[in-house]
């Protein structure tokens, strides 16, 4: 009896240690990816307002939405092709999270959906009031194009923004094209979405690198600002493209290492041992 | 939705049969861990692709290593654009040189016919691999610059997850299809390590610095040694 009442309070534990546990999962993975796009009540950012979207929305739709907007689009859905003309054609990054989880996202929505009630607009057209660009100067602009341009590390180490975007400016040398070409950036999401995305990047490539060296508020606001002034000089800029270049001196080092080949290894035995023997009494019989 | 298939299923099946694999291959089956030269059948055309192919792929190898191992110091070397461009375009001097090698040594298989009678399917089976390794490789480096800082910042994550037991196929489901192309043929790669003749990766002549001198009796040209000018008495002469 002693056993099965041990055996009962340890699931009990059990419970309470999971609700503990996974209570707050719902909110923690909104925090870690949907905040840098999206608000519940305070306006738009890269993406819509979020407040009593799960009014606005049945659960089935949602969750297929955000485990595969590009899906959901490809299928013709009208409300997700509406959704993608109105937000700039920005699709949203497929989530791997499984429904249980998108479940627990939304239940976490309509809750702060509630407390948010009053305070918020709700609507999707208002944009946040103060823009972190008010105050920059050009010192911003070229603290940030260093920092994109790997000529300035940032405070917590991390990469360059040049190993995979690439923007139309002559002072950056050389950019790379994994990534998104961020020449029109600002014109499409505005200082508001650039900084929300650098901070929190809700793109899984861009999220393990900076993982563990995220970019200080200062940091954030002088990229912001150097990818506006990319986005107003854009059409003043000339820069060369290395492509042709990259390859030409490819070919240029292929050589190089070919003739190497040649050269260390001449006299080493090319053919085969046997050779000599069997020429020989050809020589005779000619 | 193949993604947790070939992200995360085939890295540890891979794995898994290359660890088991070679040691069932060398326990069992140990003169067969080599790769089967085919010198003595032809030499010449060997020469010119073995060599540069060997030169490329053991460069590539160490460099792939390196951003995986030391990607801090990779990302610190990229941070000057002339180093940046200095590691890019060496790395892609020597796959051109892999290619190059590869395609000389394919050449030379279906063009000789007895080289033709020692080839296996398994042997089909690696050019095809190695091929398609190598120009994904290429297509990469010429898609998505710059490769040396984007696999340190972000490929490395990846594999580091796979060697944690916490794998995140996330990273791996937004990469270009070149990239995933490459490294699911790299994990097809691996896993048929024990199968092929790429086994001789494994295994180095180690033995041969410390190994004392040996005979060798190449064939001598009698005639040729007695009119050769070189010939000085008492002196042993080299002949080759």
């Amino acid at each position: 009896m002693n056993i099965y009442r041990m055996k009962t309070l340890l699931l009990f534990i059990g419970i309470f240690a999971f609700t503990i546990v996974f209570a707050g999962e719902g909110e923690n993975i909104f925090k870690k990816t949907c905040a840098a796009c999206h608000t519940i009540g305070k306006g738009r950012l890269v993406g819509p307002d979020l407040k009593n979207i799960t009014k606005k929305q049945s659960q089935e739709w949602l969750v297929s939405f955000i485990q595969s907007s590009t899906a959901k689009i490809k299928s013709g859905d009208a409300d997700a092709i509406a959704i993608f003309e109105q937000y700039n054609k920005i699709k949203m990054p497929d989530n791997n999270y499984t429904d249980a989880q998108i479940i627990k996202v939304l239940n976490y929505i309509s809750q702060a959906s509630g407390i948010n009630q009053g305070s918020g607009t709700g609507g999707q057209a208002t944009a946040p009031a103060t823009d972190i660009l008010s105050e920059t100067t050009a010192e911003n602009i070229k603290a940030g194009a260093a920092i994109f341009s790997g000529k300035q590390r940032p405070v917590n180490g991390g990469a360059a923004c040049s190993s995979c975007h690439k923007v139309r400016d002559e002072r950056i040398f050389s950019s790379g094209t994994l990534a998104k070409d961020l020449s029109l950036v600002y014109d499409v999401m505005g200082s508001a979405g650039i900084a929300a995305i650098v901070k929190s990047p809700p793109f899984s490539v861009m999220g393990a690198a900076y993982k563990n060296h995220p970019l200080t508020e200062e940091e954030v606001i002088n990229l912001t600002a150097y990818l506006r002034s990319v986005s107003e000089e854009r059409i003043y800029q000339r820069p060369t493209d290395f492509s042709m270049l990259f390859v030409f001196f490819g070919i240029v080092v292929f050589i190089i290492i070919f003739m190497s080949t040649i050269i260390l290894y001449f006299k080493r035995k090319k053919l085969p041992v046997n050779h000599d023997v069997l020429s020989r009494p050809s020589k005779v019989i000619n | 939705m193949f993604n947790n298939f070939f992200f995360i299923g085939l890295p540890y099946a891979a794995l898994t049969v290359l660890l088991v694999g070679s040691v069932f291959r060398y326990y069992r089956l140990g003169f067969k861990v080599s790769s089967l030269s085919s010198q003595f059948l032809e030499g010449r055309e060997l020469f010119y692709g073995s060599r540069p192919f060997h030169w490329g792929v053991i460069f590539l190898f160490f460099g792939h290593a390196t951003a995986f191992l030391i990607p801090r110091a990779v990302i610190l070397w990229d941070r000057v654009p002339l180093r940046l461009i200095i590691l890019e375009v060496t790395a892609l001097g020597f796959a051109f040189s892999a290619l190059f090698g590869l395609l000389m040594l394919i050449q030379r298989r279906f063009k000789n016919k007895r080289l033709w009678a020692v080839t296996t399917k398994m042997d089909v089976f690696v050019y095809i691999m190695l091929l398609t390794q190598i120009i994904s490789g290429i297509w990469v480096a010429w898609f998505a610059h710059w490769g040396s800082a984007w696999f340190a910042t972000s490929l490395t994550p990846y594999l580091r997850s796979l060697f944690t037991f916490t794998p995140d196929v996330a990273i791996m489901a937004q990469m270009p299809l070149s990239v995933q192309i490459h490294v699911v043929s790299a994990f097809v790669f691996i896993g048929m390590i024990p199968f092929t003749r790429f086994i001789h990766f494994l295994v180095y002549p180690f033995a041969y610095i410390t190994r004392n001198y040996q005979v060798v009796i190449w064939n001598w040209d009698r005639k040729k040694i007695r009119t050769s000018g070189k010939l000085v008495n008492g002196v042993r002469s080299k002949n080759n």
